[in-house]
């Protein structure tokens, strides 16, 4: 796919995080994809922080098929897909298709 | 006018909204601390709940019709938080409020998707509507989503 890399925005609530995937990334991808309906958010709820803490680098590459709406396979043809916290730009997690 | 004076337009915007939305049999409420939502809105029946934003700008005429232009921040448009956020867009034109038009958080994102990736963190974006011939224009296309208030809260019968 000849675009910019996919930018998946990473909100941490109270509760929970919402994965989202950035609009351009999104427009990026029905362009590219038109048969496939990308979700807007996956919300995923935890019972405490160190839930979460302990999910991290493990959920981020099981959300991708349904946020993106894609296969294993499809999504590793997509390349790099950055996950950022949309508060500061960090980059939390970069998921590469090896 | 002065810079006071725009928190009673944003008051009056908001209390506007909160009528609008009883009107069609949803329950509202003002958070008591803010941290950014202006209203919440609650379906009684079965506890579908909804943040609203209340965003309100003077209209400015142009030769078809007239503009008006609201500021929104990039980091509440790609935050993404749960549940959904909507925006209300409130028009002041001749002495009256003379449009509502709402979107969702996620469709006002995709609108506004190349520049949100172009400005920095914590700005702010300026959104542009167009009113012409009762159709509400985005960026010079014509905005072909549902942008009213009765098709985004169906009205609950009570």
């Amino acid at each position: 796919m000849n675009t910019s890399r996919i930018i998946v925005y990473v909100n941490r609530q109270l509760d929970g995080v919402t994965f989202g995937l950035d609009p351009l990334s999104r427009k990026q991808l029905h362009a590219a994809y038109p048969k496939k309906s990308p979700g807007g958010s996956v919300y995923v709820g935890y019972d405490s922080k160190a839930d979460f803490e302990s999910y991290h680098n493990r959920v981020e590459p099981a959300i991708l098929p349904i946020l993106l709406g894609m296969s294993e396979q499809e999504i590793v043809q997509l390349g790099e897909i950055d996950f950022i916290d949309p508060k500061t730009n960090e980059l939390l997690f970069r998921y590469i298709n090896e | 006018m002065s810079k006071m004076f725009n928190n009673y337009i944003g008051k009056a915007g908001q209390l506007y909204v909160m009528s609008e939305l009883l009107m069609l049999g949803w329950n509202v409420a003002i958070p008591e601390v803010d941290r950014g939502d202006d209203i919440f809105v609650v379906k009684d029946s079965d506890g579908d709940l909804r943040r609203v934003q209340v965003k309100t700008a003077s209209a400015r005429e142009t030769k078809q019709g007239y503009i008006a232009q609201f500021l929104l921040p990039r980091l509440q448009l790609v935050s993404q938080p749960t549940p959904e956020l909507y925006y209300t867009m409130l028009i002041r034109r001749h002495d009256r409020w003379s449009e509502l038009i709402v979107l969702t958080r996620s469709d006002l994102a995709d609108l506004l998707a190349e520049q949100l990736r172009q400005v920095g963190l914590s700005k702010a974006i300026t959104l542009t509507l167009s009113l012409m011939n009762n159709s509400v224009f985005c960026l010079k296309t014509p905005l072909e989503i549902p942008h009213r208030l009765k098709d985004l809260f169906v009205r609950v019968h009570h």
